[in-house]
């Protein structure tokens, strides 16, 4: 089922590049490090390098199947599962999203409290931060895209301020190689690619892209830059830190930035987390959305009207996540469900769609 | 449009008033520069804050404020109950302890300032011979005691004996494997601070003392000699004679033999220096030649002599064992523990004379 769009909403296929990087990096890159590092230690990097290469799979079978549908992860849904169920899947994935934009929010919020205002109350930021949302994502889905672009160039220059650490770095810190099981390897595998989660909404946006098909090459640049940074950040912190020091860091990149020193900023983390408010925009943006978007595809209402509900059930969710507990555990269910849905819904629903189409084919 | 104003207005007052954070004005903080923490028995610490004030006549002096409390944190809290403004400790530069407390561990204390985001990782750590609340109390020239005391050590770091110590790197010592952490040493002497020499951890507590004399040939050794500067002595024909010598660089190379079975850890050591002064008349080939050998016994003596103290101990502060560790699959922390104390540690060290000033001498 082809889904139709008006040009004037369409974009170029190279800002997939931006879409996909932007969705990845958002607040798990600030302590990504000790969830990986709790298996395997100094070889940490390599898992870096071997979740990435697994998306890159994940993305290839995903572009198989919307190249072929010319549509959306709900046409996709109903031509491969009826009009039921299939609208029953969408919706999960639209809890999802939701659960998705929530989580990130609250997260961010969570450092703002730990690491610069311990005074300062949830629902106020998530509210003025969500009025923005709304106006962005209000202009549609070329505005979000133009967030996402924004949002990766801005902070780019935050990357040369990670070298500062390298002072009191260890290189050895990082021999002998190799030197972890297979399994602890592919458990630390799965951990990762929890960091590259956010991908998975190209079955939203795909249809939005001018000539679709030609966005996959920047789609996998995308990620391929996304998995350097990772890369890039995972080594300065396995020279910087020991195992048994960074395993009690609940956010490692946070942490490196205290060792730089500016004769004008005592404390350079007030910086970068000011700054990662416009990197998590894109995140929230992109997220919520995604999720308006499914729900007027799923339920033909105004995208708004969706939007606007959505928006107030996440003002409304914030508040009650309160601990350090609580957003601790949504977060590895937010992304436990993510995990699941790519690596084992997607190639499930790769080899069904495959066989459905086959089969109406013959028909 | 008119409805809009008001939505707009009324969320902005809203957000302005619940979302504002306590203002933290400069001028009605007390920013403490450094703290102290003295051992008063049974569990029980003073703890000393010092704040610097500005005077009308643009001197400079301190403030002192101190507390006997269990905790760390309790001390610091009761101390920000006496002061007549609330207390700021992100510009904290010097933390302090004395020894006795240092010898009782210092576990607690460290917990402190690691929990505690406004802490930079570039915090200096000390301990002091004597009590920690004399030193902080006095008045050193133009600065404030805390940033005297950076300054002072952070000098002594960089261009001189002291190796390379900040808060980072000390919980990277605290929490490698096969290193125990070291940190200076200091002594009120009249009105001066002295550095007396190296107080070696083994974990949170002091177990040993290195006397200045040592850190030489220490530094050499933990790290690289940048500019640090050494008095040799030496009686030839009845004939006392004094050099002066400045080590420009040093390396270390280590090999280490039979990782698995039995280690034995050789460590090349090589020092550049020049000579700076030198009591007897001429500099020549010989007297060069002389000066090398000098040096070269001193280091190999201290070196050879400071290991067997520190395997007696059992403290790596050297970091042996994260040498073998990082030559080693599946390293054993445990048998190398068992092995530290009885393996051959060899130094072989070389001396360049490089460069002698610009003059051969008086005659």
């Amino acid at each position: 089922m082809k889904v139709d769009l008006k040009e004037q909403f369409l974009i170029s296929p190279s800002l997939a590049f931006f879409l996909v990087h932007s969705m990845q990096i958002g607040v798990g890159v600030l302590g990504f490090q000790r969830y990986v590092a709790a298996m395997v230690e100094q070889d940490s990097w390599i898992t870096v390098l071997i979740a990435g290469a697994t998306v890159h799979v994940i993305i290839w079978m995903m572009y198989k199947m919307l190249n072929k549908e010319k549509g959306d992860l709900i046409s996709i849904h109903e031509s491969t599962f009826g009009k039921w169920l299939g609208g029953a899947l969408s919706f999960l994935f639209m809890i999802y999203l939701i659960a998705l934009g929530t989580t990130v929010l609250r997260s961010f919020i969570e450092v703002i409290q730990v690491w610069m205002f311990p005074m300062i109350k949830t629902w106020p930021i998530a509210l003025v931060y969500l009025i923005s949302v709304y106006y962005i994502i209000a202009g549609g889905f070329r505005t979000v895209t133009g967030v996402c672009f924004l949002g990766v160039v801005i902070p780019l220059y935050l990357v040369f301020t990670f070298l500062a650490p390298l002072e009191f770095s260890n290189y050895r810190n990082l021999l002998p190689i190799f030197d972890h099981s297979v399994k602890e390897l592919a458990l630390s595998v799965k951990t990762m690619t929890l960091s590259y989660l956010g991908f998975e909404l190209l079955l939203i946006y795909y249809p939005f892209f001018k000539k679709p098909e030609t966005s996959q090459k920047w789609f996998h640049y995308g990620n391929l830059f996304t998995m350097f940074l990772y890369l890039y950040l995972m080594l300065i912190t396995l020279v910087y830190f020991t195992p048994d020091h960074l395993k009690r860091t609940i956010w490692a990149t946070l942490t490196l930035w205290k060792i730089v020193r500016f004769p004008f900023v005592e404390r350079f983390e007030y910086i970068g987390i000011a700054s990662w408010v416009v990197v998590i925009l894109p995140n929230i943006c992109l997220a919520f959305w995604a999720a308006s978007r499914t729900a007027k595809r799923l339920f033909h209402v105004k995208q708004k009207k969706a939007l606007g509900f959505i928006l107030l059930l996440s003002v409304i969710a914030t508040p009650f996540l309160k601990d350090r507990q609580m957003i601790d555990r949504l977060n590895s269910l937010v992304s436990e469900f993510g995990f699941y849905f790519i690596y084992g819904y997607i190639p499930i629903l790769f080899v069904c769609y495959y066989i459905m189409t086959k089969v109406r084919k013959k028909a | 449009m008119k409805k809009k104003i008001i939505f707009f207005l009324i969320i902005s007052i809203i957000v302005a008033y619940f979302g504002r954070v306590e203002k933290e004005i400069l001028d009605e903080l007390e920013i403490a520069t450094s703290a102290g923490f003295d051992y008063k028995g049974d569990q029980k610490v003073e703890a000393t804050a010092v704040f610097p004030r500005i005077n009308p006549d643009k001197t400079i002096t301190n403030e002192t404020l101190s507390t006997t409390a269990n905790l760390s944190k309790e001390a610091l809290r009761e101390i920000n109950q006496k002061s007549h403004k609330p207390i700021e400790n992100g510009k904290l530069e010097v933390a302090v302890y004395n020894e006795k407390l240092a010898r009782h561990g210092i576990e607690d204390f460290i917990d402190t300032f690691h929990r505690d985001p406004s802490i930079g990782s570039r915090l200096i750590l000390a301990v002091v011979d004597g009590s920690s609340k004399k030193i902080l109390e006095k008045s050193y020239g133009e600065f404030d005691t805390g940033t005297y005391l950076q300054k002072l050590l952070e000098h002594n770091m960089a261009h001189g004996i002291i190796p390379t110590s900040n808060f980072h790197l000390f919980l990277s010592a605290f929490y490698a494997r096969g290193m125990d952490p070291i940190l200076p040493l200091l002594e009120l002497n009249g009105n001066n601070i002295n550095i007396k020499g190296l107080a070696l951890f083994k974990g949170p507590k002091m177990v040993m003392e290195l006397t200045e004399e040592k850190l030489f040939t220490f530094k050499s050794l933990y790290e690289e000699l940048r500019l640090a500067g050494v008095k040799l002595k030496t009686k030839e024909n009845n004939e006392t004679e004094y050099f002066s010598i400045q080590a420009i660089n040093s390396k270390k190379k280590f090999k280490i033999t039979n990782v698995y079975t039995d280690p034995e850890i050789n460590i090349h050591l090589k020092v550049t220096g020049s000579i700076r002064e030198y009591s007897g008349e001429n500099v020549d080939a010989t007297t060069i030649k002389k000066a090398e050998k000098l040096l070269k016994k001193k280091i190999s003596k201290e070196s050879a002599e400071m290991i067997k103290r520190f395997q007696k101990k059992r403290i790596d502060p050297l970091g042996l064992g994260e040498q073998v560790r990082s030559r080693t699959r599946h390293w054993d922390e445990k048998k190398w523990e068992e092995q530290y104390k009885n393996a051959k540690i060899n130094v072989k060290v070389e001396v360049i004379i490089t460069e002698i000033g610009v003059v051969d001498g008086l005659s």
